[in-house]
Formats: C-alpha cells, structure tokens, sequence
C-alpha cells in the first residue's frame, strides 16, 4: 500500500501545478537556431507536433496543418521528428516530398519527446499557449485539434 | 488547463525592463499494473507487478532540473526487486544562445549512432543516458561537442517486455570530443573521437578499452531535391589485465544515404559495411524491415533502394530491395518489399504491405500486412488489421516453421475512446504452447491522460522498435497502463 499512496501522492501534487511546458533548444534541419522560450515571445501559441517519417497518421497531421492552418497563421508550428538514426536519412526527403515547410528539429534520442510523453506514441501534438502553459495534448490524428487551431485563424 | 484567453494574452516581453524570474514545473509519467503468469510455467500463480517512472522538470530561467523517478512493487513475486523509490536520473542543464553544460544524464549519439547511440525506448524499457558531464558550443561555423561519464541504464523499467539491462554486471565509462562544422549552408563535415572503458562490476581493474575514431559529411538540397550523408568509423579494442593476451580485430563501420524526393517521387539509396564492429551501445542504421528478429550489425555489407511514388493525397505505391552478405551466416541476403496506401471504397483508408527476405540455403520468410480504416458515423471509425509471417528458420539441417497470424479488430467511438479484439493463430507452435490467442483491449484519452486497458493472451514473436529488435516470450494476463503529463 505505500507504493499506491505514494504514487498517488506524487500525481496529485504535481497536478497542483500548472501545465508548463518544458522548453527546448535545438537547431532546424536548415540549420537554424530554434528555441521555444524564443518563439513564445512573439505572442502566438505554438504547436509542437512529435511525427515520424514511417507513421501515416503523422503525414496526414502534417498535411492537413498545413493545408487548414498555413505556415503563417495564428499558431506558430514546430515538427519534432523522433525517428531513430535507423530512419533518420527519410525526414528530408519525406518533408519534401510532402512539401512540410514547418521547422523540423531532429531528436533521434528522444531528449525533447521524452520531456512531453513518457511512451513512443506518434502522433502526440502539444498546444502551447503564448505564455508557456500546455493548453491541450493530442493523442493520434485529431480532428478536434484540426477545429481548435483553426479557429485560431479566425480571429 | 488555461482558457483561450491565455492564449493572446501578452507575451512575457511585455513586462519590459526588470529582470523577469520565469519558471516553470511539470512533469510526464508512465504506470503500468500487470497481472500476469509466466509462459515458461503456466501452473505457477499469477504474479503482480505495479512499476511507475515520473519525469519531474523544473525550470528557472536559463536552468533546467530533471529527475526521473521509478517505483516498482512485485508482491507475490521476487521481493528484492521491490522499490518504493528509485532515483534513475537526475540532470541540470545551464543553455544559452550558442550552447549548452549539461552535469548529470543525457542522452548522447554520434552520427548516425554507428559509434554510440544511448537512448531511450519505452516499447523495451530502455533508457540509457551518460552519467557526467556534456558541453556542447557553437563557434559559427564550428560546434564543438564535448563528454564524459559513465553510462547509466534505468533500473526499473516500466514495460511488458524490459530489454536486458545494456550494462549489467559492469561499469562502462565514455569520453568523447566530436567536431562538426559547416563548409557552406548545405554541407557540414565532422568527426568524433569516442574512448570506452569498462571493468567488471565492483572489480578494482579495467579489462577492456576502445577507441573509436569517425568521420561524416552531409550535403543537403543539392539542387533542391538531394540529400547525401556518408559516414565512416574505426574500432578499435585493447585488452586489459587479463584480457591483455586476447587479440581484438580492428572493426570498420560506414553507412552512405543518398536520398531523392521531387514531383511525388521518393528515391533513396543506402548502404552499410559493418566489419567486425562488435560494440554494443550503439543503434546503427539496420536497413532492414522491422519484422526480421535477427539483426546482424557488426559483420554485414548490404545495399537498399526504395522508390515511393505519390499519386494522390493519402495515395501511394512503394517498393524497396535490399541486396546484401550477411558475414555471421556466411551467406547473401536479399528482401524485397512492395506496398501501397489508398483510399478504398466508402471512404476507407487501405493499407497494405508483402514482401519475400532470403538468405539461400540458410533461411526464408514471407510477410504481408494490410489494414482497413473504415469511417461510420461522425467521428467514429473501424479498423481491421491482419498480419502474417511464415519463416522457414533453418533450411541447411532440419526445417523450423514459425507461422504467424494475427489479426485486431478495434472501434474508434471517438477521439478520445477505442476498444478492440485481437486473434493470434501460431499453428506451428510446439506443444505444450497453444496455438490460439485471444484479446480484448480498451484505450481511454482526455487531454494529458491516457489509460490503457489489457486482457487476454498474444503469441509473442518479434517485436521491434526503432531498429532494435527480440524475440518476446507469449504473454497471458492482464495489464492496466496509464500516461500523464503536467
């Protein structure tokens, strides 16, 4: 029973906090400096998008954000891709070929990912709001987060 | 969980002049109680187990402190693996504009993890950092990346099929210095420099060094639409006390990628020659599918070209051929894949996927997949999946079958709720193992939170995950597993 109360203990006090999202610093596949504690300062929420190159549903995320939400819209977009150095030589071909023009950051060893999901499940989107916290978290292709991010744009 | 009116509230910029003291604190976990009877005995009593690992993140300012937490509670099993708290990683990361210090854990790998790769995978329970000291420093155009430590494996990991800890019953110590820098925009060179040392646990005396050296290019966007990298490294091992009298091959491993992608099409070659590479914290480019359990990264030399053609939105064709010589088998080797998604009737999503590996006069194995989505009302879906693999395992002595089948039926009842049933038929299993596996599962999501409901039984087989692969024994139980993150 002590194991129980202890983890219970340890999630209900860290569901006292609020959501923060963890920040990061890493460098885009064309060679810029990303930061997220830099990009919040504009004032628009970001979306991180965690994807793999081998994952359907993350091609049809990707797709589909930039087909409703644009590159340049009320929500700024960042794609994670946490292929492993197995498949890592795809994330420049398949960002062409799907013509993805948001920023990728590679994280081969999950530094970033682990930060945000404690499992490999991909898709995983985090909405950050302009002031850092975590505003949602989509698990698999969502339709949900497809509206949400669109009435962004609207107003 | 903040409104939409945080959302464009003002940015922390605004508060102009005075020093600002951001912080923030959060955290991720993962949960998993199992109740389960051992395959190798199936008259043994159910064992329980509840394992728990937590992530808790603070920040403040340009700090940033990680602990990670396991809790592990077998009580009806082997009572010296309880753990009521395990501290496994503890890190404080100091970043600034152009690098970063980082003294305790991180993750650490260098090129395309052919010379060292410490990572982590919850599919296996592994999590394995360098326990010490990194800086990494940008000096436009050169990034220096500098390491030292010891590696530290997660001890309690929370997962149905834990890999065996990669360090056990020894200690292994890693320094490194890589270099990279950037020629022009497009093309970068480096190179690495990694020293490891081990000794046998609580043991006063090292008994083996290696030191390896590499070098790597990348040329990416040629004429917008090609990207090469090559990458070559040389292993090699001493031995020490009393392995000083064995005598070590110097080991040789290179990999080249050259990768096409225009006007819907993909193009990508690659190649491999590993020689006599045998260093096992590393994960390096396989180049084979994730279904083959045997993979062979320290003596092989084999080529790969895919070709995908994109014909539509959600509609592609592709195919790819693997031609190589396996040297532990002494034989050539060959896998061909073809496979294709469209857009099927009533607007079904269709997946589907064969191929054909062979080593002649050695082994042979046939797979295919498909998988059906299928919308039905608003914001529901069904999906069928089938896979089926027949691998004839030892044709030189005897024939070893494996025939595997399996096949899910799952019910998305909305984004957040899905449930489904799942079959395996393994005709060829040996008695007393039984043939027919049935399952019934459940996964419940509401933003941060994710549970997982398990019962039932699977065949086991190979399970891979990100190049890493084994054979995991049947499973017969019930597991109940839950995600957070705050």
């Amino acid at each position: 029973m002590k194991l129980f109360s202890f983890a219970t203990l340890t999630v209900f006090s860290l569901s006292l906090f609020a959501a923060q999202a963890p920040t990061f610093q890493s460098e885009t596949t064309d060679g810029k400096s990303y930061s997220l504690k830099e990009k919040l300062k504009d004032g628009k929420p970001v979306l991180i998008s965690f994807w793999a190159t081998w994952c359907q549903p993350c091609l049809d995320e990707l797709n589909a954000l930039k087909a409703k939400i644009g590159v340049d819209a009320g929500v700024q977009v960042v794609a994670i891709n946490v292929d492993t150095s197995e498949t890592s030589s795809d994330v420049r071909p398949t960002a062409r070929l799907h013509k993805i023009a948001f920023p990728i950051i590679l994280d081969p060893t999950h530094q970033i990912f682990s930060k945000y999901n404690s499992t490999k499940a991909v898709p995983y989107s985090v909405l950050v709001s302009a002031t850092g916290e975590i505003l949602a978290t989509y698990s698999g292709y969502s339709d949900e987060m497809m509206k949400k991010l669109e009435s962004f744009k609207k107003n | 969980m903040a409104d939409d009116a945080a959302l464009v509230s003002g940015g922390s910029n605004e508060t102009a002049a005075a020093p600002e003291m951001n912080y923030r604190i959060g955290a991720a976990g993962h949960a998993m109680l199992l109740n389960s009877t051992n395959s190798d005995d199936p008259s043994a009593k159910p064992e329980y187990n509840l394992l728990h690992e937590s992530k808790i993140t603070a920040e403040l300012n340009d700090f940033q402190a990680d602990l990670v937490l396991t809790n592990r509670w077998n009580p009806n099993g082997n009572q010296a693996q309880n753990s009521y708290v395990t501290l496994e990683k503890k890190t404080l990361t100091y970043g600034w504009s152009t690098g970063r210090i980082v003294l305790g854990d991180s993750y650490q790998e260098l090129g395309k993890g052919i010379a060292l790769s410490l990572f982590r995978d919850p599919n296996f329970g592994l999590d394995t950092t360098l326990e010490g000291i990194s800086i990494k420093q940008t000096l436009t155009p050169v990034t220096l990346t500098t390491f030292a430590g010891r590696v530290n494996a997660m001890k309690n990991p929370v997962a149905l099929n834990p890999l065996e800890n990669p360090v056990a019953g020894r200690e292994v110590f890693l320094a490194s210095q890589a270099i990279a820098t950037k020629v022009t925009s497009d093309i970068e060179v480096g190179g690495h420099y990694l020293f490891t040392t081990q000794r046998p646990a609580e043991a006063p005396t090292f008994d083996k060094n290696w030191h390896t050296l590499g070098v790597n290019f990348a040329v990416n966007g040629i004429a917008d639409t090609i990207d090469v990298y090559g990458e070559t490294n040389a292993l090699v091992t001493d031995g020490l006390g009393a392995n000083a009298k064995n005598a070590y091959p110097t080991g040789f491993g290179s990999f080249v990628s050259i990768g096409w992608a225009d006007a819907g099409w993909r193009v990508k070659a690659e190649g491999k020659d590993y020689r006599q590479y045998y260093y096992d914290l590393r994960r390096p480019p396989a180049l084979e599918d994730d279904i083959v359990a045997t993979l062979n990264t320290q003596d092989v030399t084999a080529g790969r070209l895919t070709v995908e053609r994109q014909l539509a939105p959600k509609t592609s064709v592709y195919s790819s051929f693997l031609y190589g010589s396996d040297r532990n088998y002494r034989a050539e080797l060959r896998h061909g894949i073809v496979g294709g998604k469209f857009i099927g009737p009533l607007s079904s999503a269709i997946e589907l996927k064969a191929g054909y590996r062979w080593m002649p006069g050695n082994q042979n194995m046939s797979h295919a997949s498909g998988k059906l989505k299928l919308p039905t009302f608003k914001g529901e879906s069904l999906e069928l999946e089938y896979r089926k693999q027949i691998e004839n395992k030892e044709l030189k002595t005897y024939r070893v079958i494996d025939d595997r089948n399996q096949t899910y039926l799952t019910y998305n009842f909305s984004e957040q709720f899905n449930a489904g049933l799942g079959f395996e038929f393994v005709p060829t299993n040996p008695e007393p193992v039984q043939a027919n596996f049935y399952n019934a599962q459940a996964t419940f999501k509401s933003g941060p939170y994710q549970a997982k409901v398990f019962a039932g039984q699977t065949s086991g087989g190979t399970l891979c995950s990100g190049g890493v692969c084994r054979l995991v024994p049947p499973f017969s139980g019930a597991y109940l597993e839950g995600v957070y993150t705050f």
